[in-house]
């Protein structure tokens, strides 16, 4: 009896002993959102983990056939290899194994390898990208960008510097990309990242809604400040019941194309550089007077009813846009933006310019494909982005999908939808062109201006460059103050650009937060930076 | 999404007794103030969700126009018709969803069980260490990262149904902590005694008695199981890259965090942000996903309820 109540719980202990084990794996909470966490904890692995494959590509040790003329032409010579490439995007897409095989097919005689790009929703990039590093999965090629965590991947050593590659594998693309891009792109006089070649200046401006310009006949012509629009305002206001004339979410503000006029270089959570400035001497904006008029102006067209009620609170502009409700509201600019916004939002509109276009880091650095560290053959990545660059089949094959199937050719460099196929039920609809590689080589859409390319090229002349083109702060010694300053702009911002609070009554509340937060500490250490940057560079 | 709050109180509170005076029973007059309370309470639980539903059935245009309302303003099934392209796609994520819960239920149910029923024999040797080590893993996790290693790089669980079951999900001490209480107080060591002398071995005693008189705690701790498996999203993210195996939560999930994603970004870069943002399906779409993804959850309360309103304790020990 006793023994064989002893062997029954002895097999009980050996089944909880499994269940204990699976148990320690458990842990309860999961519920946090982890955007903040791993990237921490991910960076140190990965820091730890780099060793000294990840940096230096003169030393680099990978499996190289050096071509003589550096194009793609020695496939024979090479190895078999897979370029393994992330992207962010809307969904992934149904038809993406094709489309890999199909481009796979065209790499092989070209350099010899295969290529897998995978798709990862905007929501989980972040998280996705930072376990990549964290547990070192191999891959090869990924997006960048200035927004989305650049100099924190270059500081951690996740990505790897290019600059020498690009010039042994990939001379062709580097003669095609726009120099003041390629120039823009560095940091600390490095590449790590290969700039899409794109429209790459930002202008602000309004967008104003064409049946209403035309019903008033508004010379748009002459709109050539913000104040010039008032008078429109009142006319729809006092016209127009239901439409609102100026539309405004938390997120959006006359404040863009304010800033970008009175100031050689604004940022409201680091240092301001006033207009015309010749010291490089950085000040805190909100403490200027152009600041303070900005918020008046807003403030103004809030009380007189040019602005929609729930501007400080509302998320989404898009769903006002498509019913109707606005005007006018804001937008940054380029070439043919009226006609995107209008198939975006099925209603017409036109645009109106009111900056200069300026070429800043955020342009420079707003779409890129990095290496990762990760990568076993860094070469032949680069070989295959000078193919990207430079091959119109390639690029096209990879943006739009495969012709016949995806889309049909109207005329030479015209597409449309394949027969029988609309955007809802393509199989390969990723309508992210910007993500890959060279623009200019892309095909257009029957809806979009022949001209297109054409126009992004002059825009991209006409641009001048922004006072601190190519310089980046780097936040990592004051990630404290950055945080605390997150925060107030929180409470702040949203109230007073849409002029809903009294900026007599809040700015200097908002000055004295931010001061509070840090502020100050954070102008200084962008100070610094922005002289070592100088001195660099020998101004 | 739609909170996973147990309201038991409510529940159990609207079960009228009879009517006939009794003893000890509360006056009419305070009676009528507590079935008040929970009267609006539960009409407080009821009123999101039926806000949903009728955004779900609402015209795009009319909800910019006039915001969200009880009775739709404008009656549109345009929200369900788009998911009707994804209709494929949906019934395998709900496929997913209902063999993860469901396996995911029964092992955690039986797991919790088996380890919980020797923590709570006095005379099994090994009882303070087994009970501080399933305590410790409540205090210390080791976190995202090293958790993401093992899980994917040591037990190669990415990409397969396992890896919506296991992780983070398929115990939790704090339950077995909780059934483990439970034994102790309503299983009395004399029935287990006389059990053993007519000569029923362990495993006889755990699944004939143990687990029978046990039912409330085990309905307990099934339903927050369930609750947990049905409503997990994480484990999609972070270790499915396959799109055949993304769960229905994860599916919905997706599209709230990308936009989240994409407006939090929208400032710095607002010519990606708004092309991006355009492409997300509505605000009626997102609540019809919503109503779609409630589903079989909302049924799963009351086939549990019986076995909290069935008598609590069993007691099979003469006095």
């Amino acid at each position: 009896m006793k023994g064989l109540q002893r062997k029954g719980v002895s097999v009980l202990t050996a089944a909880f002993a499994v269940s204990l084990l699976l148990a320690g794996c458990g842990s309860n909470d999961n519920s946090s959102s982890t955007a903040d966490g791993s990237s921490d904890s991910g960076g140190n692995n990965a820091a730890a983990a780099n060793n000294a494959n990840g940096s230096g590509t003169d030393s680099n040790g990978a499996n190289t056939a050096t071509n003589s003329n550096g194009g793609a032409t020695g496939a024979a010579n090479l190895k078999p290899y897979t370029i393994k490439w992330f992207v962010p995007g809307a969904a992934a897409q149904k038809d993406q194994a094709e489309v890999n095989e199909e481009v796979s097919k065209y790499l092989k005689d070209k350099i010899n390898a295969s290529f897998d790009l995978e798709v990862i929703d905007w929501g989980s990039w972040d998280d996705k990208m930072n376990l990549k590093f964290a547990s070192s999965e191999p891959f090869d090629l990924l997006y960048t960008a200035a927004w989305n965590g650049f100099t924190t991947k270059i500081s951690q050593g996740n990505i790897i510097d290019m600059t020498g590659l690009i010039d042994k594998d990939a001379p062709q693309a580097k003669a095609v990309i726009e120099p003041a891009l390629l120039e823009g792109s560095k940091v600390n006089g490095k590449n790590y990242g290969m700039p899409t070649n794109k429209e790459m200046a930002t202008q602000w401006g309004v967008m104003l809604r064409k049946d209403l310009v035309d019903k008033y006949s508004i010379d748009i012509t002459t709109i050539k400040k913000l104040e010039d629009l008032e008078p429109y305002f009142d006319t729809i206001k006092d016209k127009e019941p239901g439409v609102t004339p100026f539309y405004l979410n938390k997120d959006t503000s006359l404040l863009s194309v304010w800033n970008s006029n009175n100031f050689d270089h604004y940022d409201i959570a680091a240092g301001t550089l006033p207009l015309g400035q010749s010291d490089f001497k950085l000040v805190d904006g909100l403490e200027t007077p152009q600041a303070k008029a900005g918020y008046d102006l807003i403030h103004s067209w809030y009380q007189k009813g040019y602005v929609n009620k729930d501007a400080a609170t509302l998320q989404d502009l898009s769903g006002g846009l498509k019913a109707g409700k606005a005007f006018a509201y804001p937008e940054q600019l380029k070439p043919g933006k009226d006609a995107e916004a209008s198939t975006a939002t099925g209603v017409q509109w036109v645009q109106v310019e009111l900056t200069q276009p300026i070429i800043g880091t955020g342009d420079t650095q707003g779409a890129m494909t990095s290496i990762s560290r990760t990568s076993k053959d860094p070469d032949r990545a680069m070989m295959f982005l000078n193919l990207l660059y430079t091959d119109k089949y390639l690029v096209n094959l990879i943006a739009f999908g495969i012709e016949g199937k995806h889309y049909k050719k109207v005329d030479d460099n015209t597409i449309d939808f394949a027969d029988g196929v609309t955007a809802q039920t393509s199989g390969y609809n990723l309508n992210q062109a910007w993500l890959f590689g060279n623009q200019f080589n892309d095909y257009l859409w029957t809806n979009e201006d022949p001209q297109k390319w054409q126009k992004f090229m002059d825009f991209n002349k006409a641009a001048k460059n922004d006072t601190l083109l190519g310089f980046v702060f780097d936040p990592t010694n004051v990630k404290t103050e950055t945080a605390t300053i997150a925060n107030v702009r929180k409470e702040f911002d949203s109230g007073l650009q849409s002029g809903t609070l009294d900026p007599n009554v809040y700015l200097p509340k908002y000055i004295d937060k931010m001061k509070a937060a840090g502020i100050e500490k954070v102008i200084a250490e962008e100070q610094k930076q922005l002289d070592a940057w100088r001195a660099a560079k020998g101004q | 999404m739609s909170s996973t709050t147990v309201q038991a109180p409510a529940a159990a509170a609207g079960v009228s007794k009879t009517a006939a005076k009794r003893i000890n029973s509360i006056s009419s007059g305070s009676n009528l103030v507590v079935n008040a309370f929970f009267i609006l309470y539960s009409i407080a639980c009821l009123f999101p969700i039926l806000l949903v539903i009728s955004a779900s059935l609402s015209d795009e245009n009319a909800i910019t126009l006039h915001g969200y309302s009880i009775i739709p303003k404008v009656w549109s099934t345009a929200a369900y018709h788009y998911l009707s392209y994804d209709m494929h796609k949906i019934l395998v994520g709900y496929g997913i969803s209902i063999a993860t819960t469901i396996i995911g239920s029964m092992a955690g149910m039986l797991m919790t069980a088996l380890y919980a029923y020797p923590l709570s024999r006095m005379d099994f040797q090994f009882r303070g260490f087994f009970s501080f080590f399933i305590f410790f893993t409540m205090i210390f996790g080791g976190g995202l990262v090293p958790s993401y290693l093992v899980y994917s790089n040591i037990l190669h669980l990415k990409d397969t149904l396992f890896a919506l079951i296991i992780p983070g999900l398929l115990m939790s001490a704090f339950l077995v902590l909780t059934t483990r209480t439970f034994f102790q107080q309503t299983i009395h060591p004399s029935i287990l005694e006389s059990a053993q002398i007519d000569g029923a071995g362990e495993f006889r005693i755990f699944f004939g008695i143990v687990l029978p008189l046990s039912l409330p705690v085990m309905a307990t701790v099934g339903l927050f199981y369930t609750l947990g498996y049905w409503n997990d999203w994480f484990n999609s993210l972070v270790y499915i890259n396959n799109d055949k195996l993304v769960n229905l939560q994860y599916m919905m999930y997706r599209v709230m965090r990308n936009l989240q994603f994409l407006q939090s970004n929208a400032q710095s870069n607002s010519a990606v942000g708004a092309q991006e943002i355009a492409k997300i399906p509505s605000e009626t779409v997102r609540m019809a996903m919503c109503i779609v993804g409630m589903g079989p959850i909302v049924l799963a309360y009351p086939f549990f309820q019986r076995y909290f309103v069935a008598g609590l304790t069993v007691g099979a020990v003469k006095g």
